[in-house]
């Protein structure tokens, strides 16, 4: 008993700090899935507060954006971080929020529907936006807001 | 008022108050108005809002409405004109004439004009035509003939057309009638350049600020909209047209925007106001002693001014397109510094500045940088690691500055398509510039830093070995600087040569400026300026490089990626995009020629649209009837009916449908929708088809210029892109048709891939004799996609180099011109040797006739070019002809049209060519129908056209037509059936090969810039060595006149290289400095002679003086001693006295002789003349009846004297004042800045001086006074003079003297005034 306990112990800690035999493959999968939607969270929350800062440490290097009457194409994060600044300084949002996730895909995609004030005008936009897994973390690869 | 502020600005003026600092006051003053202002405003628009936005909006209205009544009769005006022509009159007068003129009159109106336009005879039957048009219904013809103008409104699916008709009256009687189209909107939202033609609506909305809307239905109709007040629009027959609509003010938007006018108000009298306070701070800082401090100050201002902007949001708030646009280019680096072009270029010139000032400040305080040769070793030592590691840092900074600008712009550095650099470019270009500029002086600095800290040696010089030792410390850091992960920095050969580049930098501008060669540290500016190109070439090559991999294997990504949930969307949105009220409200109303267009419109605004995806739209009625669609993409195009049908259900429906296996495989997505009224009425159902697959991107399938304005394809590459699938290892397909069929995978890239882990590589291989550099991707179990991009060759690197060297170039030449401005104001003559003379003279010898070479031969070629195009459209109508031509027997052909659009697209396809065929003036069949479908090209044969063709018999017509922003040639050839009669014309138009035309501009922009950059180098170089090898020996001239300038006579001049004039030249100058040398040194022994004989004179004098008294006394001390004088021991004392006082009177003599005759070596300082003065005045404080008044002005620049000697030449000046008023009396002492110097004066008020006596006042040996050796002021002029000064004298006698010095300041060239 005297001799065995530091091993168990070991053991135990050896399992407790090894991710592969602690966390039971079910388990992992459910962690990516809330890994993603803590992305979309992320996302909704940067967009409804027109604040891109929230999510823009998401964006993939290279990202593909479309605004609507405006910008289209493949940009860096820091292109698409002013691009959609000054969408939304532009555009005051009033409510947004994902009513559609596809999360069972290696691209998982949210789309929902926003309004915001434009000029005085109330727009509303359909905005999707779809992930990829890149370097062990899901970022985002496009944003279109139409 | 004006009294009041003159008087006020004098009460300024008279309480010193600096300017900068009432500036200040007065824009604190201003924005607290402008807040005022708004206050008052925002309170008063918000108790009579109604009002005020009624009145707003009636304003805007009444003036689109008027604009729309101009535009009426400017077209009116145009048929007037038209009516009036000679070739009007001539084909109504002359009956069967030629009506060539008048097809030629038209072409010319329609191009001037933007307009189509058509002339009708007196039966109503077209006679010539030009440009966009349709049938006129015979009703308005009939009504026209008889007089009466018409006017309505034609739409189209893409646009409104305001067409107008109007009799052609030829002496009162109506001959005619003249119609006359243009677009008064534009109904697509497609941002293409085909509808790039600004519609007056768009025109209409940017004047005025607000949305301005036509709207052409039928009368009486009132928008209900309570956002718009409407209006509605005439002809001038009072005939209804239709109705505008200006969007009226909101309330929010309404103070939004004129927060935002107060805004701009307070951000400008903000900037103002950072800009004085920065200016009334700068002054303080720049006479900061301290040189670390100074700058250090200096750089906190400037940054601190910088950020302010930024806070402010000046210029970006101002400005949000063009440079300040992100999607051109930004980077998060320093919390926005470099958030657009327009903000990094403030940035980068905050940052040259800041440079400029800080090394300015340092020079002109200290001269160099701190010494640590007395400091320990070890000290030394880290100094030195710590400026290598500083100095591999700001390189690093450098690196990702660049990399940046590429990474993070949409910006194409080398693009060959392009001859010349986009502003984009060029400001780009500028930017890298002044960031290379400063890291190479940055580094000058830290490497002589460096070096100094190296060398044993103490003192400011660097010894060999200290040079040495840096350039070991400098190569292993350059190589351990690779080892920090995530550096930018490229190759560690890259970073070696920068490391080995500035020691020499540095080296070379320490012997420059040691040698005070001011020419030549410019010449050495300007080579730093270059060596900023060879810094970033390398970089920029690199990371454009990386970034086309980085872009080719995004793309591999999208090929691989299920997109399910991304085409299910693109479906949705193209569904629901139908859902607006505009689309329903047409729907409901039903007309067939208005729903139609609708398809297309909707794809237009779509992403399918913007993404590039084949797709097909379909609008269907009530009753199952098809009543709009639109198709783009062979891939749906190709399929039947029930491939892409789906039930019309009463909700949203959307499947997914797989087609053909292996790169052939295609996802279709199909979804269906029904349509809604406002009562729930079914009003149709849409449907839209997508296809997604590897094939189905309708790039390269329909006209590239039908896309949208995305630029992220793969088309967006400045190179080929070839994409490829293998299976097994063999070529299934590829969109290269220079890939061979059935080609096996490379044998590396086959080994690497039995890996079974391995997902990628990126590969070298060889395709049709060219090399590519290809990125395989594995997918699925046996496949292999491959994109290939075409290796760059050394055409790549000129094309690189000319088009960043073009870039440098105009930054170049606007900051030469800058310097010659700031020189001219400084009046400093222009300096520019005899070599540079010479080598200008012979560039533009050499250049100017070079540019007209080429200017010609671009002409020629673009005319070869011309005549090439229309060889290949002559033989390509002929051939499509020939291939709708039936030979039933030999020699007999009959003509046999295709009959759908489909057959024409797979005749097109088979013999490589598109093609229209039209009959009886009108379209009859298309291999690219989309364009004629959607009514943006016109099916009317071009009325130019037909005149040549029909009427004038001509064989091949070719003509270069415009849509939009796009021109295009197009051949016309005419069908002739077995009798020769024209039953046709065929027309093979360039408009889709645009991708061809631009890669052949490639090649030759490449070819042209190549041979032009290679003989450009070629002169210049034969230009510099030739003028170098004429110069030399006058350059050597030169050099030796300097010399001999200097007093340096033993000069020799070498006649080595020099012939003719030259020679004899140098001959002539050798004799010349010998002649001089022999008679110097007799004049100096003759000089020197007459020196000694004067001073043995003066000297003889001088101590016969005090002798004579001491003679006598000593004689009076031995008389009186022999006499045995009682009062012996009194006139003992007497006499001694007095020779005592004789011998102190001789060595006196003695001194000032010998401080005459002595030249001190001189300790030359940066010196504060006021400070000079307060110590010399110091002196004098036991002169209690002398009164000191000292004025020392504002902004006197220090001067380079030795202070000992500058002090001593006023007191000798003030002690004369003192001893010209007897000892009492008032000296006012005044300094000044004066032109490039300082004013120094000297005024006492004492006896003065004769006039005929001023001029000798500054000779040894002259004084007006009884005890002085008349040295003082000899010494006086002497120090000034050396100083590079000037001295001067005024005196009135019994007023005073003044003596006024000028001495040069510290700064360069300053002369002293005339």
């Amino acid at each position: 008993m005297r001799t065995t306990a530091p091993l168990t112990l070991l053991v135990v800690l050896a399992q407790a700090l090894s991710p592969g035999m602690s966390i039971p493959p079910g388990e992992s999968e459910q962690a990516g899935k809330t890994e993603i939607r803590d992305v979309f969270d992320d996302v909704q929350r940067g967009i409804s507060q027109g604040n891109v800062a929230i999510f823009s440490p998401h964006i993939h290097s290279q990202v593909r954006v479309t605004l609507h009457g405006g910008e289209t194409g493949l940009y860096s994060a820091n292109q698409a971080y002013y691009l959609l600044q000054n969408f939304l300084r532009d555009r005051k949002p009033v409510s947004f929020a994902f009513t559609t996730y596809g999360e069972s895909e290696s691209t998982p995609y949210g789309t929902g529907n926003a309004a915001f004030t434009f000029r005085g005008v109330r727009q509303h936009a359909q905005i999707y936006v779809a992930l990829a897994r890149e370097g062990g973390r899901w970022v985002i690869m496009l944003i279109n807001i139409y | 008022m004006a009294g009041y502020f003159s008087s006020l600005s004098a009460k300024v003026t008279r309480a010193r108050i600096p300017p900068a600092a009432a500036a200040v006051a007065a824009l604190f003053l201003l924005l607290g108005i402008s807040r005022a202002v708004h206050s008052g405003l925002v309170s008063s628009y918000e108790t009579r809002w109604d009002q005020v936005s009624e009145e707003q909006c009636r304003g805007h209205l009444s003036i689109a409405i008027a604009r729309f009544s101009q535009e009426q009769q400017s077209l009116r005006r145009l048929v007037d004109g038209l009516a009036a022509s000679p070739e009007v009159h001539a084909f109504f007068l002359n009956k069967g004439s030629d009506r060539t003129p008048l097809f030629d009159r038209l072409a010319q109106l329609s191009r001037e004009e933007g307009v189509g336009i058509d002339v009708y005879d007196g039966r109503g039957e077209l006679a010539a035509w030009e440009g966009p048009g349709g049938p006129v219904p015979s009703g308005d013809l009939a009504r026209a003939l008889e007089g009466r103008p018409f006017t309505y409104v034609v739409r189209t699916p893409v646009s409104s057309l305001l067409l107008i008709g109007i009799p052609i009256r030829i002496a009162d009687t109506v001959r005619g009638i003249g119609v006359v189209r243009r677009i008064i909107d534009s109904s697509a939202p497609l941002n293409n350049p085909l509808l790039r033609q600004e519609a007056v609506d768009e025109q209409l909305s940017r004047e005025i600020g607000t949305t301005v809307e036509f709207s052409f239905a039928g009368e009486g109709e009132t928008v209900n909209d309570s956002r718009y007040c409407s209006g509605p629009m005439y002809g001038p027959d009072s005939t209804f047209l239709g109705t505008v609509s200006v969007l009226r003010p909101a309330r929010v938007m309404f103070f939004d925007s004129l927060g935002n006018v107060f805004q701009r108000i307070d951000a400008v009298l903000s900037v103002l106001l950072l800009l004085f306070a920065g200016w009334s701070v700068a002054r303080p800082v720049a006479s900061v002693r301290s040189p670390a401090l100074g700058a250090l100050l200096i750089t906190a201002l400037i940054w601190s001014i910088r950020y302010a902007l930024l806070w402010l949001d000046v210029p970006s708030g101002f400005l949000s397109g063009g440079a300040f646009d992100p999607g051109m280019f930004a980077s998060k680096f320093g919390f926005g510094l470099a958030k657009s072009i327009g903000e990094l270029t403030i940035t980068t010139v905050a940052l040259s500045l800041n440079v400029a000032l800080a090394a300015r400040l340092w020079v002109r305080k200290s001269a160099s940088i701190p010494s640590a040769a007395r400091a320990p070793l070890p000290a030394r030592v880290v100094a030195a690691l710590a400026a290598t590691i500083l100095l591999f840092w700001i390189l690093r900074g450098y690196a990702a500055a660049i990399r940046s600008g590429v990474f993070d712009s949409g910006l194409t550095y080398f693009d060959a398509r392009v001859l010349l650099p986009s502003p984009g470019l060029v400001f780009m270009v500028f930017n890298f510039f002044l960031l290379g500029t400063c890291t190479i002086f940055a580094g000058i600095a830290l490497a002589l830093a460096i070096a100094r800290w190296c060398s044993p040696a103490e003192g400011d010089s660097v010894s060999s070995s200290g040079w040495i030792a840096a350039g070991v410390l400098l190569a292993f850091a350059g190589v351990a600087f690779g080892m920090v992960r995530g550096t930018p920095l490229t190759s560690t050969l890259y970073r070696l040569v920068f490391g080995f580049g500035v020691l020499m930098a540095a080296r070379g501008y320490q012997k420059l400026s040691a040698a005070g060669d001011i020419l030549e540290l410019r010449r050495y500016a300007l080579l730093i300026l270059a060596a900023a190109v060879v810094l970033l070439y390398p970089l920029l090559d690199d990371f454009v490089h990386e970034k086309d991999r980085g872009r080719v294997e995004v793309y591999a990504a999208d090929e691989l990626k299920p997109v399910d949930g991304w085409l299910k969307h693109v479906v949705e949105e193209g569904l629901h995009g139908f859902e607006s009220e505009g689309y329903r409200e047409r729907l409901s109303e039903g007309d067939a020629g208005d729903v139609a267009g609708i398809a297309f419109e909707r794809w237009s605004s779509s992403l399918a649209c913007s993404q590039g995806y084949d797709a097909m739209f379909t609008v269907i009625d009530p009753d199952g009837r098809e009543a709009s669609r639109f198709v783009i993409g062979s891939s749906i195009a190709g399929m039947t009916e029930a491939d892409t049908a789906l039930p019309l259900s009463s909700e949203t429906i959307v499947r997914v449908r797989n087609f053909g296996t292996g790169v052939n495989a295609l996802k279709v997505y199909a979804g269906s929708m029904p349509i809604l009224g406002s009562d729930s009425a079914l009003l149709g159902h849409v449907r839209v088809v997508v296809a997604a697959g590897q094939q189905a991107l309708f790039r390269g399938e329909t006209p590239a210029i039908l896309r949208g304005s995305s630029e992220a394809r793969m088309e967006s590459f400045y190179r080929r892109v070839t994409l490829s699938e293998y299976r097994d290892g063999i070529l299934l397909t590829s969109n290269n048709p220079l890939v061979p069929i059935a080609r096996p995978l490379p044998e590396p890239v086959s080994e690497a891939f039995t890996d079974s882990t391995r997902a990628s590589l990126w590969a070298s291989e060889e395709i049709d004799g060219d090399r590519y550099e290809t990125f395989f991707v594995r997918r699925g179990p046996t496949g292999i996609i491959s994109l290939g991009l075409k290796e760059l060759g050394a055409t790549w690197h000129i094309v690189g180099i000319v088009k960043l060297a073009a870039g440098w170039a105009i930054v170049a030449l606007l900051l030469i011109l800058w310097w010659r401005i700031v020189q001219w104001r400084r009046r400093v003559p222009f300096r520019m040797t005899f070599r540079d003379r010479l080598l200008i003279a012979l560039l533009v010898t050499a250049i100017v006739p070079l540019t007209f070479v080429a200017f010609y031969a671009r002409v020629y070629e673009g005319e070869q070019q011309m005549e090439t195009l229309e060889q290949q459209l002559d033989e390509e109508t002929q051939g499509v002809i020939y291939n709708i031509t039936e030979h039933p027997e030999q020699g007999v052909s009959v003509p046999a049209f295709p009959d759908t659009p489909l057959k024409a697209e797979e005749l097109a396809s088979d013999i490589g060519t598109d093609f229209n065929i039209y009959t009886d003036n009108r379209l009859r069949v298309s291999s690219r129908p989309t364009l004629y479908d959607v009514g943006i090209l016109d099916t009317r044969l071009s009325g130019n056209v037909y005149a040549k063709i029909v009427l004038g018999g001509k064989r091949f017509v070719i003509q270069t037509e415009k849509i939009g922003s796009v021109e295009y040639s197009v051949g016309y050839r005419p069908i002739l059936d077995a009798n020769q009669n024209i039953i046709g014309v065929v027309s093979v138009p360039t408009l889709f090969r645009s991708e061809e035309s631009e890669e052949q501009a490639a090649r030759r922009n490449a070819l042209l810039l190549g041979t032009y950059a290679a003989v450009l180098l070629l002169v210049v170089a034969i230009a510099a060595a030739f003028a170098g090898r004429i110069a030399a020996p006058v350059q050597k001239l030169t050099e030796a006149t300097r010399r001999v300038a200097k007093g340096e006579l033993d000069v020799h001049v070498s006649h080595e290289g020099a012939e003719g004039e030259i020679s004899e030249l140098i001959r002539a100058f050798d004799q010349m400095t010998h002649d001089l040398r022999r008679n110097r040194e007799d004049l100096v022994r003759y000089e020197r002679e007459l020196a000694w004989k004067e001073m043995a004179k003066q000297v003889a004098h001088e101590i016969k003086n005090p002798l004579t008294p001491m003679r006598l006394s000593i004689q009076h001390l031995r008389r009186t001693y022999l006499d045995g004088a009682a009062n012996f021991r009194e006139i003992l004392e007497s006499v001694t006295k007095t020779v005592i006082e004789q011998i102190d009177t001789l060595s006196r003599i003695a001194s000032e002789f010998s401080s005459f005759a002595r030249m001190p070596r001189r300790n030359l300082d940066r010196l504060e003349v006021g400070r000079v003065i307060e110590e010399a005045v110091r002196l004098f404080g036991q002169e209690t009846s002398v009164v000191f008044d000292i004025q020392i002005g504002d902004g006197i620049p220090p001067i380079v004297a030795d202070r000992e000697e500058l002090r001593r030449a006023l007191i000798n000046i003030i002690r004369n004042g003192i001893q010209a008023m007897d000892g009492a009396g008032s000296i006012l002492i005044r300094s000044s800045r004066d032109g490039g110097g300082v004013a120094l004066s000297v005024k006492d008020h004492g006896k003065g001086v004769p006039a005929d006596m001023i001029g000798k006042l500054f000779m040894p040996n002259f004084s007006t006074k009884t005890d002085g050796m008349g040295l003082g002021l000899a010494i006086v002029k002497k120090t000034i003079e050396d100083l590079h000064g000037t001295v001067m004298l005024e005196s009135e006698v019994g007023v005073g003297t003044t003596v006024m010095i000028w001495l040069p300041s510290a700064e360069p060239e300053r002369k002293a005034p005339a």
